[in-house]
């Protein structure tokens, strides 16, 4: 364990623990907008810079370690400053888009600006247009807005382990740029970690704003795997998929048909009555009529070759109890075992 | 002898002289009022507790329609509570504005008042000199905020946008021609022998009681109370204007009647003054966290658009505490009881409303009288519905 | 006028009456036993309007809620705030003998808010209606209303 002092405040934490998180766990507040829990420091952002005791230039602790005896001030007038500075900084060339962010209303750049109350920051346009290309169609890179946080390229490398998109330049040349186009598996970690509007989904673009939207916690119907996620629904539609970081296996993660399969859900083509087919030809049936069909069709089958001439396949759609009970009915109604599950893996 | 008998009027709430929703079961005794009891509630729209789920910006609106025939004087009041919950200096600009804006507000509700007031008694002519020169305002209040009725102009620490050149100038135009108007009502009922009848001596309610029922505003002044909270308590740089508190001796329908009449004049003033030395300067403060910068300054630099976004969008945070703030709306003290929590939204909200306890009077003030007093004595007491009800 | 040396005169009167007094807010907390007294003596002290009477539901803090009476002198314009705790299913005893305000005042709290005066003389409900279900100021209370989902009839509806 090492002791040291934040803000007059004594505390102990096991070694390796940076400077950030031991001030997180006493209550403390220190600004941040690169660091991101689940990923590795980054320090790309320079907000959460403290003073600590006998060193001249303030350091960003959230990828400093805490040594014993450290005297760490969080807040002070030239840390404000210096901290004012850098969101200007950022904020020099970034676009005035709020009115139509997806983002807005949710954007940790935002937050950051309100709580500092900044002003004056007369937009600068770049001097060379950035590239918008990306590495899936699925979600659509906004140049203007990505702050160079580098969030989305530590997600895709360090939660992944993909590495399909990387930064490129330094100071205004800096930009997001696609490294494996290939290997992108379209997954939108990078979506999730990002602050800003920079990432925003290709699917949900301006359909409704984060405060008006209603978010239903809910389990992914894709696989066996459970993961947990919230349905962001407005005026009784899904409009979007997010996730909560500490919530179920996943943490916060999900991959490309969590994300971004839902619009099944809403969809027009859906089918709403059954159909049976005759003479080539589809028509509506009524769910008596069609169930009626289906239970002597199956009966015949079992009459004319036996019940193992019969095999059902359930959805991974369906929920874990009308699974069981198509199994049960496949096994002690029809009699057969040859049941089986697309999400089986 | 025969049993003396009374029998049940119901009035209102549909009817025309009540002026809105109110309900008034009247039990008379032939023509002569001998309990009255008014209903209300038929206007509640939850205005408090829809408060305390919106935040500081975004319950000025809905001030606005507490008494919708003088809303900038609901404005400035609730502005005012938050910025002392808050603790925040409006600059002088957007106090004399704000002036200006509670004072027209205040014309346009005593032209209603007047105009209907003496239609339901029987003078037809009024109501439409009245509603002519209300027009004026509601022009300016167009000029200055796009709506006629409502203008919602008034912000958490200023106001929305600097006065225009066409405002300044429609104000001045109204500033001259008004005092021509109020003559012009003044000949048409002050002295009229029709009007004194109806009006003298109906109604009356000496201090004490006045001030026991909670009368506030034109009708607690018309029994000789000199109490206005814009000098009692001054607001919003009022100790800056020279004006008079008009007061009544009698308290009864006609002195209401004078009292108001004279606040025109003493509106008026307040205005001219206001108009004429109107400082330079900013209408918003520079509190950054409250301050909603200029659309000009969004178009340009992305500080001012976040901020702009997030004070419209989430509303600023106030500290936890209690606060009272009082103002004269048309109808008398209009109180905002605001308890913060430190959170975007008011914990409480509760609205002192002047017109809930002039219409508890009502009982009091017709007891007595004949039926067709009714409709005089509501009227002198100027209700509005929508503040009632909340 | 000066509220400190009131404070103190009716302190001296009914001792124990005045739990606290906040000289910024000119505010005094009530005790709850000898608060028909208190409010008298106040009266007596030249404060002639009640201007408001203020509930707030402050659960789950125990005692619930929070009575603000608002009160003025109009001899100087003197504010002063009286206030007191109540519990749930406590009764207040009315103060609308001293001040007639209070009758119309007390009815609202009565209504929004489900607190119970004793000693009112028509304690009735004044904004909702006779048979409204539920205290819509109490922080309890659904913004949308209790039935929400449920079609409204106005046949039900119980009016005075």
């Amino acid at each position: 364990m090492v002791s040291l002092k934040i803000d007059g405040r004594e505390v102990s934490v096991p070694e390796g623990t940076t400077i950030l998180k031991a001030a997180q766990g006493i209550g403390i507040d220190i600004p941040t907008l690169c660091y991101h829990k689940r990923l590795p420091p980054i320090g790309s952002c320079n907000m959460c810079i403290v003073e600590i005791r006998g060193q001249e230039a303030p350091v960003t602790s959230c990828n400093t370690p805490v040594e014993e005896g450290m005297e760490v001030t969080t807040e002070s007038e030239a840390l404000h400053a210096q901290r004012v500075v850098n969101l200007k900084k950022i904020l020099k060339h970034h676009a005035l888009d709020c009115p139509i962010c997806d983002k807005a209303g949710e954007c940790d750049l935002q937050n950051l600006v309100y709580r500092f109350g900044i002003t004056e920051v007369p937009f600068e346009p770049r001097k060379q247009k950035r590239d918008d290309s990306y590495s899936t169609s699925l979600i659509r890179y906004w140049p203007e807005r990505c702050i160079m946080c580098k969030r989305c390229v530590t997600a895709c490398r360090e939660i992944k382990g993909i590495g399909a998109i990387e930064a490129s330049g330094e100071g205004d040349d800096a930009r997001i740029v696609v490294a494996n186009a290939e290997i992108c598996r379209s997954c939108g970690e990078c979506l999730m970690v990002c602050p800003t509007g920079a990432l925003t989904e290709n699917l949900s673009r301006f359909k409704g704003r984060p405060w008006l939207e209603k978010r239903v916690m809910t389990t992914c119907p894709y696989c066996g795997c459970g993961c947990q996620m919230e349905l962001r629904v407005m005026e009784n539609r899904v409009i979007g998929v997010t996730t909560k970081l500490d919530a179920g296996v996943n943490q916060g993660s999900l991959c490309v048909k969590g994300r971004f399969g839902y619009e099944f859900i809403g969809d027009e083509d859906r089918l709403t009555d059954p159909l049976i087919k005759e003479n080539g030809a589809f028509r509506k049936a009524s769910w008596d009529e069609a169930l009626d069909l289906v239970a002597q069709k199956l009966s015949a089958i079992k009459k004319e070759s036996g019940p193992d001439a019969i095999g059902g396949l359930s959805s991974a759609k369906c929920t874990n109890e009308e699974n069981y009970l198509f199994q049960k009915f496949m096994r002690a109604v029809i009699g057969t075992n040859n049941v089986d599950h697309c999400a089986r893996l | 002898m025969a049993e003396a008998k009374t029998i049940t009027l119901n009035m209102g709430p549909h009817h025309p002289a009540t002026h809105g929703v109110l309900r008034v079961v009247l039990e008379l005794d032939g023509e002569t009022i001998v309990k009255a009891t008014p209903h209300i509630g038929y206007l509640h729209r939850g205005i408090e507790k829809l408060a305390e789920h919106r935040n500081y910006q975004q319950i000025i609106p809905l001030t606005d329609r507490l008494d919708y025939s003088s809303a900038s004087a609901n404005n400035i009041g609730y502005c005012l509570a938050v910025e002392k919950l808050m603790g925040i200096e409006v600059p002088k600009r957007a106090q004399y504005l704000r002036g200006i804006m509670a004072e027209l507000a205040r014309f346009m509700g005593h032209q209603l008042w007047l105009g209907t007031h003496a239609l339901d008694i029987g003078a037809m002519t009024v109501i439409f000199y009245a509603f002519r020169d209300r027009e004026m305002i509601m022009k300016i209040n167009e000029e200055i905020s796009g709506y006629r009725l409502t203008p919602t102009f008034f912000r958490i620490g200023g106001v929305a946008h600097d006065a225009t050149d066409e405002f300044i100038k429609k104000v001045r135009e109204f500033v001259k021609w008004f005092p021509k108007a109020l003559s012009g009502y003044h000949t048409l009922l002050t002295e009229n022998k029709i009007w004194t009848t109806r009006t003298m001596n109906i109604g009356a309610i000496t201090a004490k009681e006045a001030v026991n029922y909670g009368l506030t505003g034109p009708s607690l002044r018309a029994s000789g109370v000199a109490y206005d909270v814009r000098k009692a308590f001054p607001y919003s740089s009022y100790d800056d204007f020279d004006f008079k508190i008009p007061v009544g001796e009698n308290g009864d329908v006609y002195d209401r009647y004078l009292v108001r009449m004279e606040e025109f004049t003493q509106s008026l003033a307040i205005i001219h003054q206001a108009i004429e030395n109107l400082p330079e300067g900013p209408v918003q403060t520079d509190n950054p966290w409250i301050g909603n910068p200029a659309l000009s300054d969004v178009e340009k630099d992305i500080s001012a658009l976040i901020r702009r976004f997030m004070i419209n969008a989430k509303g600023p945070n106030a500290p936890q505490g209690e606060v009272y703030q009082a103002v004269e709306g048309a109808k008398g003290e209009l109180g905002f009881y605001l308890v913060g929590d430190g959170s975007e939204h008011p914990y409480r909200m509760k609205v002192r409303a002047p017109c809930f306890y002039l219409a508890s009077a009502i009982p009091r003030l017709m007891t007595g009288h004949m039926i067709a007093d009714a409709i005089a004595i509501i009227g002198s007491l100027d209700v509005v519905l929508g503040e009632i009800d909340r | 006028m000066d509220t400190q040396s009131v404070v103190a005169r009716i302190d001296r009167k009914h001792p124990g009456s005045i739990l606290k007094f906040i000289k910024d807010a000119n505010e005094i907390v009530a005790a709850a036993g000898s608060f028909p007294q208190l409010m008298k003596a106040v009266h007596e002290e030249n404060f002639d309007m009640l201007v408001d009477i203020v509930g707030i539901d402050w659960t789950p803090r125990i005692p619930r809620f929070d009575l603000v009476y608002l009160l003025l002198s109009t001899a100087d314009f003197t504010r002063l705030r009286v206030r007191l705790q109540t519990e749930e299913g406590q009764e207040v005893p009315t103060v609308s003998d001293i001040w007639h305000s209070a009758n119309w005042g007390e009815r609202e709290v009565y209504d929004l808010l489900g607190i119970s005066f004793s000693g009112h003389p028509d304690l009735r409900r004044i904004l909702t209606w006779k048979n409204f279900d539920g205290h819509p100021l109490r922080k309890d209370f659904p913004l949308q209303g209790k039935h929400f989902d449920k079609p409204f009839n106005p046949e039900t509806i119980e009016d005075y």
